[in-house]
């Protein structure tokens, strides 16, 4: 009888299948699933979405773990079970970009998530066709969230079925052509919900154009707080846009209004920490607090879950007021880490996943559900206490290519990683520039890279978005990404009047490049120039800037929830800072250098005497150096940090600095 | 220094040999206080000394017994679990401090009846602060070596999950100390009744 084949030729053309290690997004499509990982806190989850609407009355819950525990991977549980579940809606919001865009920011993830088909359709679909009902107009293709909330109300009643909705949304949609004749349609009933719910009137009728396809683009661009010109506001029939914190908070308080009562709006609040600039900047986390509370007190629909490590409850419970926190961590979802048993139940799972794994176990039962390991191998991968699944699938990929003869793939460096999110964030299609992509991602490069003798914080002034000040002066950066030329006349007039009351001593004024100004905005270009001319910097940061400055904030999240990892290293964040600093990407370096207040140069006399001091002493305690160069010591180490070409510093104690030879031989 | 230990502990002279000369003088200075941080380890001396980022695990220096000690037993028809039970048995006596004599059950419905009184929750899983925990119980487990092993064999009967602490550099000696090494470069900061 011949030998059956060697394990590694059996396994030499199957993809690995434990390469995937983390879930981006609960809305990604791809999920592999084992309920009974997590179960107890899915439960949770669960009881809170019914406390709410039975309730009906708003709560909060935390849902916290370690890295790696799958607090992304059980939203995207929680967004599966909401897909059956007509009294829900589910809503994914990654951090903020500053404590003063909450509403804006909740605005567009919140309009951009109810527009998402979520509900999968009892409807049977054709076991011919493989491909999901094309939608071509209202009431094609299965109901959005939004819809499906309308509907209900149309319906006049308080639950049904996602066929009975869906089939008379199709009804209504069938009466008159979509655009015009459905919009006139559909006047008075959207007029009478506005009413009985007390909703935003000029939201409740971009909403109809939305869903009538009557400018449907511009009506979508408009939910999501686009400033959009004011030709295309007259097209919709409203006098402003959501682009501002009031009009956006209303917008929300009318979608949470609009899906009703015994109703439960999930609101996931991820990645928490990533709304700290430093460990000690608890604003944001304050301004999250504050008008978390604030929504839950407006609306009496929402279940408020808001993701973060266990190791950062304390942070987070120091950073807003007793009774808030006690609204927020009202109810409590723990993560738990794998035992041996569960380790093994996921391994199985993820074997399985690959059809030639699954046949060639079954091929020979002697093999089991774990081959082509054993139960030994995968034991002592979990250590006393548990291990997250993140780690332990890391592990397993290394275990099967060692099965299958194969060497481990080099690790890639940040510089690659950077390299293909920053390709990847290029092509991704752009709806709104967020003004907010720009102050935060500022904030953050700054903090990384801060010019010397400034200091960089967050303006809490109107139209100004980050300060840099120094014992001299103060300069002021503004943004403004606004289509409307006269919402960008009208800033522009207040940065005149910022300067003429000297609030800055200097201005520096960004818009995206990709955003012109018409040259019919005769008011807006005058004010442009006279600001120029009274010394005001203007930068158009190209696209790749705007994309930079995205994945640099999204980089900067995950580590800062221990979750950034590449290949199999997860890089901390006082790595990523490092590595920002030294080989700052070069679109981020532009957008600095484009700024010159804000680059900050060393001088260059300084550096000279540096060189100066330590040629020929090679080394010298940073005390002396500081005496020597007449600067003080803290100024001095701060040199040291950024032309680590000149020379290094050891910590010490005593401090210590040390010539970098390579200085002088370029001398 | 941080990235040199990354991957291996090192003796002082293989430390030396990443820096120029005129610097080795410095380096203890330099040293020292990551020491006292307890940032870096010593290990205990296998040929010599070394540094590391991590806990010296034991495994490393007793690899040969820990084998012969299993083979042995195996040969004799013991599990490997009973065999580990055995060790961890005869490890209890050697305590220099025994405050009570509990058995494993006693130990253990000890524990989960203060977790439950610190946190109502408890019984359904929610965590604990270990040091919260700690201090809790420190009538019955006076020394820190008492109570942590007591919670690691909570946790090896996979009676109790522990979370780590993520940014373990943060941390003072002091909240370290409250805390349980996990042995792979961070600290337990909490525990919770395993419910699944």
């Amino acid at each position: 009888m011949p030998k059956p084949p060697k394990t590694h030729i059996l396994l030499s053309d199957i993809p690995n299948p434990f390469l995937q290690d983390r879930v981006d997004s609960p809305w990604q499509e791809s999920f592999w699933d084992v309920p009974d990982i997590n179960r107890t806190a899915f439960q949770s989850i669960q009881n809170s979405i019914k406390a709410v609407y039975q309730g009906n009355q708003s709560r909060g819950l935390i849902l916290h773990g370690e890295p790696g525990s799958g607090k992304t991977h059980l939203l995207q549980r929680l967004r599966f079970f909401t897909r059956k579940e007509p009294r829900t809606w589910f809503i994914y919001i990654p951090p903020f970009s500053g404590p003063s865009r909450f509403w804006r920011h909740l605005l567009e993830r919140f309009f951009y998530d109810i527009c998402q088909r979520s509900k999968l359709s009892d409807i049977p679909g054709n076991p011919l066709s493989e491909n999901p009902p094309m939608e071509e107009g209202p009431g094609q293709g299965p109901l959005t969230q939004i819809e499906e909330a309308l509907t209900r109300h149309l319906l006049g009643k308080p639950l049904s079925s996602t066929r009975e909705l869906a089939r008379l949304w199709a009804d209504i949609c069938k009466q008159d052509p979509p655009g015009e004749p459905l919009f006139r349609r559909l006047t008075p009933t959207f007029n009478k919900l506005t009413v009985q719910f007390r909703l935003d009137p000029d939201v409740m009728k971009v909403i109809r154009h939305y869903l009538t396809w009557d400018n449907r683009s511009m009506a979508y661009a408009y939910l999501l707080g686009r400033d959009l010109p004011e030709e295309e506001l007259h097209l919709l029939g409203v006098t402003q846009s959501l682009d501002d914190e009031d009009r956006a908070r209303q917008a929300v308080i009318t979608f949470c209004r609009l899906a009703g009562e015994h109703f439960t709006i999930i609101l996931a609040f991820d990645q928490i920490e990533g709304l700290q600039l430093r460990l000690d900047d608890l604003d944001g986390l304050r301004a999250f607090a504050t008008q978390a509370v604030d929504l839950m007190s407006q609306c009496h629909n929402l279940l408020i879950l808001s993701a973060v490590q266990t190791y950062f409850l304390s942070t987070f419970r120091q950073a807003m007021h007793e009774s808030y926190y006690d609204r927020i961590a009202q109810d409590e979802s723990i993560l738990t880490t794998m035992v041996k048993e569960s380790a093994k139940t996921l391994i199985e799972l993820r074997l399985r996943t690959q059809e030639e794994i699954a046949n060639l176990q079954k091929e020979d039962p002697k093999r089991g559900p774990l081959w082509p390991f054993t139960a030994k191998e995968i034991e002592p991968l979990v250590p006393v206490g548990g291990v997250s699944a993140r780690k332990l699938i890391r592990e397993v990929r290394h275990l099967f290519d060692k099965k299958r003869h194969v060497p481990p793939p080099p690790p890639p460096d940040l510089g690659s990683h950077w390299k293909e999110q920053f390709e990847e964030e290029l092509q991704k299609p752009i709806t709104r520039l967020d003004e907010g992509v720009y102050e935060e991602g500022l904030l953050k490069l700054l903090e990384i890279k801060p010019p010397r003798g400034y200091r960089v914080h967050r303006s809490t002034a109107r139209d100004l978005h980050v300060l840099l000040e120094s014992n001299q002066e103060k300069v002021g950066v503004s943004i403004s990404n606004s289509e409307n030329m006269t919402s960008l006349a009208r800033h522009l007039k207040r940065l005149q009047e910022l300067i003429h009351q000297k609030k800055v001593t200097r201005l520096i004024f960004l818009r995206d490049a990709r955003l012109a100004i018409s040259p019919t905005a005769t008011v807006t270009q005058q004010r442009l120039k006279d600001l120029e001319k009274s010394g005001v910097h203007v930068v158009r940061p190209p696209a790749e800037a705007y994309a930079a400055l995205n994945v640099l904030r999204r980089l900067w999240n995950q580590a800062a929830e221990n979750d950034l990892v590449i290949g199999d290293a997860s890089v901390p964040m006082g790595e990523l800072k490092i590595w920002l600093a030294e080989k700052t990407p070069r679109d981020l370096q532009e957008l600095i250098d484009a700024c010159p207040e804000a680059a900050g140069s060393i001088p260059e006399d300084l550096s000279d005497r540096l060189l100066e001091t330590l040629t020929g002493q090679w080394v010298i305690p940073l005390k002396d150096a500081a005496q020597k160069m007449a600067v003080p010591e803290t100024e001095l180490a701060q040199l040291i940090i950024e032309i680590p070409e000149i020379a290094g510093l050891l910590a010490g104690p005593p401090a210590i600095l040390f010539l970098n030879p390579e200085a002088v031989s370029r001398t | 220094m941080l990235g040199l230990l990354k991957n291996q502990p090192l003796t002082l002279t293989e430390i030396k040999k990443n820096f120029p000369a005129h610097i080795h003088k410095y380096l203890l200075n330099f040293l020292d206080p990551l020491v006292k941080k307890r940032t870096l380890k010593w290990h205990p001396p296998q040929k010599r000394n070394c540094l590391g980022l991590q806990e010296p695990n034991p495994a490393d220096f007793l690899a040969a017994e820990i084998r012969r000690l299993f083979e042995k037993g195996e040969k004799l028809g013991f599990q490997a679990d009973a065999i580990l039970h055995a060790v961890q048995a005869h490890a209890k006596p050697s305590s220099s401090k025994k405050p009570m004599a509990l058995t494993a059950a006693e130990a253990e419905r000890t524990i989960l009846n203060a977790m439950a009184s610190l946190k109502p929750a408890a019984s359904q899983g929610a965590l604990v602060y270990i040091p919260d925990l700690r201090q809790a119980l420190r009538s019955i487990f006076p020394d820190k070596e008492s109570f942590d092993r007591a919670i690691l064999e909570l946790a090896t009967l996979e009676k109790v999950q522990l979370q780590s602490h993520s940014l373990p550099a943060e941390l003072t000696e002091e909240q370290r100390a409250a805390m349980i090494d996990n042995g792979r470069g961070s600290y337990f900061m909490a525990v919770g009744i395993r419910m699944e």
